[in-house]
C-alpha cells in the first residue's frame, strides 16, 4: 500500500520524449498568448445591462444566457440587433451578463444587422 | 464566409479575441498573429491561413494604439468562433474580387461521349471541378481530369451529350481533393478562378452549386474546412 510501481517505458525513444514536450511546449506557449488576447468580458462591479449595452455601441456580438436573455430580447431591436437562430442549440461562451460559461449552447446570439450581408452572412 | 455548421455537430463556441489590424468586415478568417511582433488576430492572406483561430461574427474597424479618455479600455475586440472543426461557407467568386460572376465557359464543338467541354479553360482548372449550367447536363458536377487552354476533359463522362453553346461553370478546386484555395481580396469569398492547390488554407468538403437558371454564377457556394488551425497542432 502507498507504493508506487513504475512502468517501464518499453518502445519510447528519447527523439519520442522530446518531441512530445516540444508539442506540449508550443501549446501551452500558445495558449499563454492568446489568453491574453481574450477578452474578460464585462468588469467585476460594472452593471451587466450598462456593459451590454456598451457592446451594443460598437455593435459587438452580444451572448446571453437563459436569465439573462429576457432582459435584452425585447429590446434588441431598438439596437439594432438580429437574434441568431441558425444554431438550434445556440451559442457555447461568456454570458455578456452574468459572465457564466456555457459549454454546448445555451447562450443566445445577437449580431448587429449592419454585418448580415457581410461575408454573405444569412438572415 | 461564415459557420455554416460543425464536423462534430454542437454549438460554436465564441470567443471575443483583441484585433491585431483593424478589421472593417465581418465573416473574416482570422489567423493568430506571429508570437514576436504581434498582438492579436488578423486577417488571412489570400493564399494561407496558418494557425488559423476561426472566422469572425463583428468586425472593429478601428485599432486603438493610444490611451482613451476616462480610463477607457484601448483594446478592441471581435467575436469569433474557434471551434476547429467549423465548416465555413464561402460564396465562389469569379474573380478577385468579391461580388464577381463565375465566368461562363462557353463549349464550341459537340461531344457525342460527355468527356470533352471545348472552351477557353486555363490550366488552373486541371485536377479542378465543372458543371452544367445550361444544357442536358445543367446540375451536373464532374472533376477534371486535364484542363488546357481549349478544353476540358472530366474524368467520368456527363450524362448527355455535349452541344455547341452549352454553358459551363468550373472551379480549381473541390471536394476530397488535397487542394487548397484563393480566397478573394476581402477575403470572405473564394476566387473560384485562383490556383492554390498546393496551399493550406482550407479544404473543400462540399461544393453548393448550381445552374445558371438557379443563378449559379452568384449563388454557388463552398463549404471550407481549416487546414491549418491553432488549437490542433500540425
Amino acid at each position: 500500500m502507498g507504493q508506487s510501481y513504475r512502468v517501464p517505458l518499453v518502445g519510447i525513444t528519447r527523439s519520442m520524449v522530446d518531441r512530445a514536450r516540444e508539442f506540449f511546449a508550443t501549446i501551452r506557449r500558445q495558449h499563454h498568448f492568446l489568453a491574453g488576447l481574450v477578452s474578460k468580458g464585462r468588469p467585476v462591479g460594472a452593471v451587466a445591462g450598462t456593459w451590454v449595452t456598451d457592446c451594443a455601441e460598437i455593435r459587438q456580438c452580444v451572448m446571453l444566457c437563459g436569465f439573462c436573455d429576457h432582459k435584452f430580447r425585447p429590446a434588441h431591436k431598438r439596437y439594432g440587433y438580429h437574434r441568431d437562430t441558425r444554431f438550434a442549440r445556440g451559442v457555447s461562451g461568456d454570458c455578456d451578463g452574468c459572465r457564466t460559461h456555457l459549454e454546448d449552447g445555451g447562450l443566445q446570439l445577437y449580431v448587429h444587422e449592419a454585418y448580415l450581408g457581410q461575408g454573405y452572412m444569412p438572415r | 464566409m461564415y459557420t455554416h455548421g460543425h464536423l462534430y455537430g454542437g454549438a460554436p463556441l465564441l470567443q471575443k479575441f483583441q484585433i491585431g489590424e483593424a478589421l472593417s468586415l465581418a465573416g473574416l478568417p482570422l489567423i493568430a498573429s506571429a508570437l514576436a511582433d504581434a498582438d492579436g488576430v488578423m486577417r488571412a492572406s489570400t493564399t494561407a491561413a496558418a494557425e488559423a483561430l476561426g472566422v469572425s461574427l463583428d468586425a472593429q474597424p478601428t485599432r486603438n494604439t493610444a490611451q482613451l479618455p476616462g480610463d477607457a479600455d484601448p483594446a478592441v475586440y471581435v467575436t469569433v468562433n474557434v471551434r476547429p472543426d467549423q465548416i465555413c461557407r464561402a460564396r465562389l467568386s469569379g474573380g478577385a474580387t468579391s461580388g464577381t460572376a463565375l465566368p461562363e465557359f462557353v463549349n464550341s464543338l459537340a461531344s457525342t461521349n460527355g468527356l470533352l467541354v471545348t472552351a477557353a479553360f486555363g490550366t488552373a482548372y486541371d485536377d479542378g471541378y465543372i458543371w452544367g449550367a445550361t444544357g442536358a447536363n445543367a446540375g451536373q458536377l464532374r472533376k477534371v481530369q486535364g484542363a488546357v487552354n481549349t478544353n476540358a476533359t472530366p474524368i467520368v463522362p456527363f450524362r448527355s451529350d455535349i452541344a455547341v453553346g452549352d454553358i459551363f461553370y468550373a472551379v480549381t478546386f473541390g471536394p476530397g481533393e488535397d487542394a487548397a484555395v484563393q480566397l478573394t481580396n476581402e477575403r470572405y469569398e473564394v476566387d473560384a478562378t485562383g490556383d492554390n492547390q498546393s496551399g493550406t488554407n482550407f479544404r473543400c468538403r462540399a461544393l453548393q452549386y448550381f445552374p445558371k437558371g438557379q443563378g449559379g454564377a452568384l449563388q454557388s457556394f463552398a463549404d471550407l474546412i481549416f487546414t491549418d488551425h491553432l488549437w490542433i497542432q500540425q
